[in-house]
């Protein structure tokens, strides 16, 4: 069985409105992601799963609770991708990738070819001198995925990755990430609105209540790879996450 | 897609034009020095000594305005820094230029001093406006991926910093070049265009020609450097 990679407990998140009034996001979270799975949150908009995302990868540092991480990985081996892609304008496609490793203290000359690596993977090498304004959201979005892998990290947090791409970029996008994950095992922690995404990438799905967003049930979806999203069992599933999501 | 290339001259009619625009002010130094009878050498001069002081204040404003802004930009420290910054650069700064004179006397130190303290709040301002416009995206991007201390400030908050910079620039000197000249004419300073102004200061088509030239000069440094500079810059921060 896999070790854990990311232990939550008791995860609690409050935000002060202008009133000095305090308003729960996030109440009581607990639960268990294990090394090398896809776990994707799903919940409603405004639920707080985005900000949940943030605590476990340790950019929103203001909450109570824990978020253990297991010993073998540091904050050096997680990375980030964010649904507006958060890539830098004012550097170029292979500059953006690159940045990743700059700030790993990667050395220059070691540099150049493992950013080449990821840029090929995901169909970058003929725009890596491109700025990412002449690019379509599809590619920015690659830009954003080579960028977290490039450091080859443990864990990856997917913030709504392809909720501003069109559904057939999106779908492709989805199949090459699948590919890439099947390849490296990275830990996979993304959050979703869209039920079929999730039911399509995951090994298990945690459906969060409306705010403040409590964890109703945690599903696991053990259908084979490569999943078929028209069979009986797909639908199944998908009736019993409908089910579970409270507008 | 636009490749990343430097292409400075698309046409030659552009390169010829440059060079054209290059050459004015020193064709009309000469034109003039001849039309004023004045020694060509001394005008050069003025003109030459004044425009490194302003470039020295310059350089100087910039280190400092960009420290300033990347060190107060944001949180606890903007609160209480930002008010005192905007009460500083109303400061009535010709109020104290008699004293600057007094300690420093006619020096290129009172000059060089008189003109930070002018130079420095438009570009301190908009290296912050630049800074605070920064996405919360871009920020979150930097502190996941870790980039913390000298690698953050020269491949996150410099860049950012720039467009703010050039704008800053382009306002601060406009000012810069205003209070230089009334600052070598106040702290009466022996050379550079202030003294040159106030020996010819009873000559109505010398200080013509001469403001003339100076504006023709500023005009040439925009066309050439900054306006180019401002649009690369903002387009550098086109998503």
């Amino acid at each position: 069985m896999n070790k854990v990679a990311l232990s939550l407990s008791h995860v609690n998140k409050v935000f002060k409105t202008d009133g000095q009034k305090t308003v729960s996001v996030i109440h009581d979270v607990s639960l268990d992601i294990l090394s090398g799975e896809i776990f994707v949150f799903v919940g409603p908009s405004g639920s707080g799963k985005s900000t949940l995302l943030r605590i476990m990868s340790g950019i929103e540092k203001s909450f109570t609770g824990e978020v253990k991480r297991s010993k073998d990985v540091s904050p050096h081996d997680m990375s980030f991708v964010f649904q507006q892609f958060a890539i830098m304008p004012w550097l170029t496609v292979f500059e953006n990738v690159e940045l990743a490793l700059i700030a790993r203290g990667v050395k220059q000359g070691e540099r150049g070819h493992t950013v080449m690596r990821e840029l090929k993977q995901l169909g970058l090498e003929k725009s890596k001198d491109s700025y990412p304004r002449d690019l379509s959201g599809g590619m920015r979005q690659r830009v954003g995925i080579a960028r977290a892998l490039v450091t080859n990290p443990k864990i990856i947090f997917m913030d709504e990755p392809f909720s501003e791409l069109d559904s057939f970029t999106a779908a492709s996008l989805r199949k090459e990430l699948l590919d890439i994950w099947q390849e490296r095992r990275p830990t996979i922690v993304m959050v979703t609105h869209v039920v079929e995404e999730a039911l399509e990438l995951a090994d298990k799905i945690a459906v969060l209540t409306p705010r403040p967003a409590r964890v109703e049930k945690v599903v696991v979806d053990n259908l084979p790879r490569p999943r078929d999203t028209r069979s009986k069992n797909f639908y199944q599933l998908e009736d019993e996450l409908y089910q579970l999501i409270k507008p | 897609m636009t490749k990343k290339q430097t292409v400075i001259y698309q046409t030659r009619l552009h390169l010829v034009l440059t060079i054209l625009l290059i050459t004015i002010p020193f064709v009309f130094l000469l034109f003039f020095a001849w039309i004023a009878n004045i020694p060509t050498a001394k005008l050069f001069s003025a003109v030459f000594i004044s425009f490194v002081r302003l470039l020295a204040a310059y350089t100087i404003a910039v280190v400092l305005a960009w420290m300033l802004a990347v060190g107060f930009y944001q949180g606890k420290r903007a609160a209480i820094a930002l008010p005192i910054f905007d009460v500083l650069q109303s400061f009535p700064t010709f109020a104290i230029l008699p004293l600057a004179a007094y300690i420093w006397g006619p020096s290129n130190i009172t000059v060089i001093f008189f003109l930070i303290i002018t130079v420095i709040w438009p570009i301190l301002f908009s290296i912050i406006s630049s800074l605070k416009l920064a996405k919360k995206d871009w920020e979150e991007a930097a502190q996941i991926m870790g980039l913390r201390g000298k690698t953050y400030l020269r491949n996150f908050l410099l860049p950012l910093s720039i467009p703010g910079l050039v704008t800053g620039s382009i306002i601060g000197l406009g000012e810069g070049w205003e209070a230089l000249v009334a600052t070598e004419i106040i702290a009466g300073n022996p050379d550079g265009l202030g003294s040159f102004f106030k020996a010819h200061s009873q000559n109505v088509m010398i200080t013509s020609l001469g403001v003339f030239g100076l504006l023709l000069l500023i005009f040439i440094i925009n066309k050439l450097l900054w306006l180019p500079l401002l649009e690369r810059t903002h387009n550098n921060m086109e998503e």
